[in-house]
């Protein structure tokens, strides 16, 4: 378990070197955008306390609110998580073909294209040209760029899968596979019919929330939770409690997420059976909400005091709880009777940041830091920094959700009794709305640390196994193969 | 499991069911929507929307309005929409036919757009409205769309579309404040916004 009892890990393998290249660049330019994103997101938050304040940038068209705002969402997915998802499941398909790389350029290649696609698509919503769909803002001709580097991506992937040596296929894999194949398709889907193409009237909304709950459901999740399956069982060195389950949960998400979108506009002017279908999906989600939680509680039982001391199993931990807390709130949510009231209403957004905040990048950070001193050869400078990174998170995101969830739910009453105005309605989530600023505030500079601890691994020497005594360990370290 | 066929066949088909339940069915369905023929006035509903509106939704588009302002109105029991009188009715896919670009939205920090053309039908307003909204509402949150609008010198008589101004906003003497043209298609956009026609399928909710 600790680096005593096996130190030569710390040194990196074949194939941590073979796969570093494509795994750090992924990981550099996703903390490169999460920086960028969150002086964005920050900037929209500030905005809505204060629209006329100096920073509302009135004057500045595109440091404004209705470019901003979006901006700084599409760069939390498509920048951000996404390439820190990408490197982390490059990492785990590497690692799990068992068979030497030899097309780690592909994949670089890959994301520098989902890169350069990222640049000229903020610069296009800026400069004015967004499409005005929410989550598919950037312009057609970036999105081609990054479904371009996609299509790399996932036949990188099968071809990996297909070269493999390790036989037996482990669920991690699954995920990684069917999130790879999956955003392709629904992201081209989405951006040629609505923007290229150009479906009629509201097969434009049935495609565009269509999209959206696949972009949660079926690119997002699968991401995260291959990590979970991955990494949960490595750091706690024992086989996951059941394979069986995991795949149950696989199948379930595979069939019915693509189909939750809908859930978005519930009333809204399609067909009854299209938002019944989203919503029974959605409630249905949670068999997998379940049975991944069943899983990964039964392969930690009896070892949850290591979540104190292993800083990158408590964010996969912590972030596989959020997983399930945020489907939960989804399906709780997809009922007609509480939709009526949080839709419209900033409870949406709450649902949105617990899913992006809490659970994905819970579970990316603890694989990067569990992947990050691998791949170096270099320890955590600073595990105080890795803490402080955790509870700032937890402290920003829980008084985010909360506090969005509460103006919400007013918002929402507020909204269902005509004889409120609007602007009383604002009123009335004022005092939120700035104590969205403070959470957001908190949010962004754990990020900050968490990308100064990054930065602080270059520090420190490599350390040779060889020669050297082990450092005090920071992150325990484990077996590489989950499988038993 | 050890074949990665099947795993991949899997992953395809059952992606699949929704791709066809959600996209290409409505892809397919919507496209082949006809207007109806009010039998009283014997005009077509939805009317047809003119080409300035449609370049004004590009402006919407842009400048991020659908992260605030709805565009779709619920049955009496599912909101409080109709109470609000934003409409007379529900919206359906048919209201939505003529129109190139659809923004649904999911927000509503300001209040919903369905038919903003049939609550207000002054242009000045619009005008004033982006170019400082509290200047319509004090406590308004609504951003400044200053953008939209320059300044120009007075040529002779004044310009129809100018901004009837008041106090520190008026413009130095000689020049006026007028909209773009980027800001007239953006409020010929908003005026066209009137779904207070009649449709079969939408019957009006009674009391």
């Amino acid at each position: 378990m600790s680096q005593s009892s096996s130190p030569t890990l710390i040194e990196p393998s074949a194939t941590n070197r073979a796969v570093r290249v494509p795994v750090l660049f992924f990981f550099a330019s996703g903390f490169a955008w999460l920086l960028v994103a969150s002086i964005l997101w920050l900037l929209s938050v500030v905005q809505m306390a204060d629209p006329n304040g100096w920073l509302s940038c009135a004057n500045v068209p595109w440091l404004t609110y209705g470019r901003v705002y979006p901006v700084s969402l599409d760069l939390l997915v498509y920048g951000s998580a996404s390439l820190f998802g990408i490197g982390v499941a490059i990492w785990i398909l590497a690692r799990m073909a068992k068979t030497p790389l030899l097309t780690g350029w592909l994949p670089f290649f890959a994301g520098a294209l989902w890169n350069a696609g990222l640049v000229f698509g903020v610069w296009g919503v800026l400069g004015g040209g967004s499409t005005g769909r929410e989550w598919l803002e950037f312009p057609p001709y970036t999105a081609f760029a990054i479904f371009v580097a996609q299509i790399i991506i996932a036949v990188w992937a099968v071809g990996l899968c297909l070269f493999r040596r390790q036989r037996q296929l482990y669920v991690s894999q699954y995920y990684l596979l069917g999130a790879f194949i999956w955003f392709p398709w629904f992201y081209a889907t989405a951006n040629g019919l609505l923007n290229v193409v150009g479906a009629s009237g509201v097969a434009q909304s049935a495609i565009h929330w269509w999209y959206f709950g696949c972009l949660f459901g079926l690119w997002l999740t699968p991401l995260g939770l291959a990590a979970a399956f991955y990494f949960i069982p490595i750091i706690l060195d024992r086989p996951l409690y059941s394979e069986g389950l995991a795949l149950l949960g696989f199948w379930v998400l595979a069939g019915l997420a693509g189909w939750t979108g809908l859930t978005q506009i519930i009333g809204g002017p399609l067909p009854a059976w299209m938002i019944t279908t989203s919503i029974v999906a959605k409630v249905l989600l949670i068999i997998p909400i379940i049975a991944v939680a069943a899983n990964l509680h039964l392969t930690m039982k009896g070892q949850f005091e290591l979540i104190k001391s292993n800083l990158a199993l408590r964010f996969l931990m912590i972030g596989a709880m959020l997983y399930g807390l945020s489907g939960i709130w989804d399906a709780i949510n997809a009922f007609r009777t509480i939709d009526r009231i949080t839709q419209f209403t900033l409870a949406v957004s709450a649902r949105n940041y617990l899913m992006l905040f809490g659970f994905f990048f819970f579970v990316s950070f603890g694989a990067i830091y569990f992947i990050v001193p691998r791949i170096l050869g270099r320890f955590w400078r600073y595990a105080l920094l890795v803490r402080w990174h955790f509870w700032l998170s937890i402290a920003g995101l829980g008084f985010l959700v909360f506090d969005l969830t509460i103006a919400g739910v007013l918002q929402g009453f507020g909204l269902m009794d005509p004889k409120v105005p609007i602007p009383a309605i604002l009123d009335m989530i004022a005092p939120f709305v700035t104590g969205q600023v403070v959470a957001a505030l908190v949010i962004v500079v754990a990020n900050i640390v968490s990308l100064f601890s990054m930065l602080t691994v270059l520090v420190n020497p490599v350390w040779h196994a060889a020669t050297e005594k082990a450092p005090e360990p920071i992150l325990d370290l484990g077996e590489e193969m989950p499988v038993a | 499991m050890k074949s990665i066929t099947r795993l991949v066949l899997g992953i395809f088909v059952l992606f699949g069911l929704s791709w066809i339940g959600l996209v290409a069915y409505p892809y397919m369905t919507f496209a082949e929507l006809k207007a109806d023929r009010d039998s009283v006035t014997n005009e077509l509903t939805p009317p047809g929307v003119p080409g300035v509106a449609q370049q004004g939704s590009h402006v919407f588009a842009a400048n991020g309005c659908v992260y605030c302002h709805s565009q779709f109105t619920r049955d009496k029991d599912e909101g409080g929409d109709i109470d609000r009188q934003w409409a007379k009715r529900r919206t359906v896919a048919r209201d939505y036919m003529n129109d190139r670009q659809v923004f649904l939205g999911v927000s509503r920090l300001g209040p919903d757009l369905t038919n903003v053309g049939v609550r207000q039908k002054d242009t000045q307003w619009y005008y004033r409205l982006l170019y400082h909204p509290q200047s319509i509402n004090p406590t308004s949150i609504m951003p400044a769309y200053r953008w939209l609008f320059r300044e120009q010198k007075i040529a002779g008589q004044a310009a129809n579309n100018a901004l009837k101004l008041e106090g520190t906003e008026k413009p130095r003497p000689g020049y006026e404040i007028v909209p773009t043209a980027e800001g007239e298609s953006l409020v010929a956009y908003l005026l066209s916004l009137k779904r207070d026609y009649n449709l079969p399928e939408a019957p009006e909710p009674k009391e």
